[in-house]
């Protein structure tokens, strides 16, 4: 019956180490209980049915555990995002001081191709930092009703995609003004542009900021919409 | 006493007695029960997520041991749990006399 049971929540738990500990933690409490009840007379078989009586339905565990997991993503993948966030600032103050100055007039005078992809980006990386913040303080505060719908955390998990995913292209966007502006100052002739040493560096530490963002949000995503109330 | 009305407790209610002393999960449940005179019998599973919780918020550590072939985790509270433990017993003081003397 112990074995039936532990099957049983080893299908609902699915992979992962907190389900495996949770199942070998569970095994023992109930190979315990189960031992306590024969030393006091019961049958083995009662035992064991008294033991798994005594524990409560797996599908409730199960979804407890889920419940938890999801809880400790959306608060880890929100971590994660800010420090992506916070990872981007010196490599714009990087790009910024280094790039020699427009030679166009004005910022008004940008070439279009350039000017656009410049407000995306910001737009994006702004947009990225304010719902990502919000998702990174709701989520510090977040703790799951056991057995309850774990609608916060998916919301949540939802908040930190949609900010990861915002970074992601934000990244790629500016990546790419960054790039063409680059090529431009040298097809201009403006004296020291960003070597592509610096550029490769630069590129290669925005990548790495977003593909972190984004896999901390598939993960979270994974684990909230994973949960199901008991 | 119906298991919903410890779910606001629970985490306290498993601090204080693993504050006790380190205790794997059956032993946790059974000291609950027996320090509750039988009161709070909820459904033994339910000690697991909460346990797990409280570790990932840094109230309890645990660690692999082994007993009769098995292994086992055994739980202990962390200094963190401690000054936790003393702050929620404070506030329960405060609204177990604020009850009382309504009630009265």
């Amino acid at each position: 019956m112990i074995e039936r049971y532990l099957a049983e929540l080893r299908r609902l738990l699915g992979g992962g180490p907190g389900g495996a500990r949770l199942l070998t933690e569970v095994e023992d409490h109930l190979r315990e209980a189960a031992q306590r009840l024969e030393r006091e007379g019961a049958s083995p078989t009662e035992a064991e049915g008294a033991a798994v009586t005594a524990f409560g339905p797996p599908d409730e565990l199960a979804a407890q555990l889920a419940g938890e997991q999801a809880a400790t993503a959306v608060g880890w993948s929100s971590r994660v995002l800010m420090a992506a966030l916070a990872g981007f600032v010196p490599v714009y103050g990087f790009v910024e001081n280094f790039s020699p100055p427009a030679p166009w007039p004005s910022a008004e005078a940008t070439p279009a191709h350039l000017a656009w992809k410049l407000a995306a980006a910001e737009y994006l990386l702004l947009g990225a930092a304010l719902v990502g913040a919000s998702a990174f303080l709701l989520a510090r505060g977040y703790r799951p009703r056991p057995g309850g719908p774990p609608g916060l955390a998916r919301g949540l998990a939802l908040a930190v995609s949609l900010s990861a995913l915002a970074l992601a292209v934000g990244v790629v966007v500016g990546t790419l003004e960054v790039v063409q502006r680059n090529a431009l100052y040298r097809d201009l002739g403006v004296a020291d542009p960003l070597t592509p040493l610096e550029l490769t560096l630069a590129t290669t530490w925005v990548t790495l900021l977003g593909v972190s963002a984004l896999a901390a949000a598939a993960w979270s995503l994974r684990r909230a919409f994973a949960a199901r109330p008991a | 006493m119906r298991a919903d009305v410890l779910k606001g407790h629970l985490d306290a209610l498993l601090l204080a007695v693993v504050a006790g002393g380190p205790a794997h999960g059956y032993k946790i449940v059974e000291d609950l029960r027996l320090r509750s005179s039988g009161a709070f019998d909820l459904p033994e599973g339910t000690v697991y997520p909460a346990l797990h919780r409280l570790e990932r918020s840094g109230l309890l550590a645990s660690r692999w041991t082994l007993a009769s072939g098995r292994r086992r985790r055994v739980y202990r509270v962390t200094r963190r749990g401690r000054s936790t433990l003393a702050r929620q017993r404070a506030d329960w003081a405060r609204f177990a006399d604020a009850v009382q003397a309504v009630l009265a």
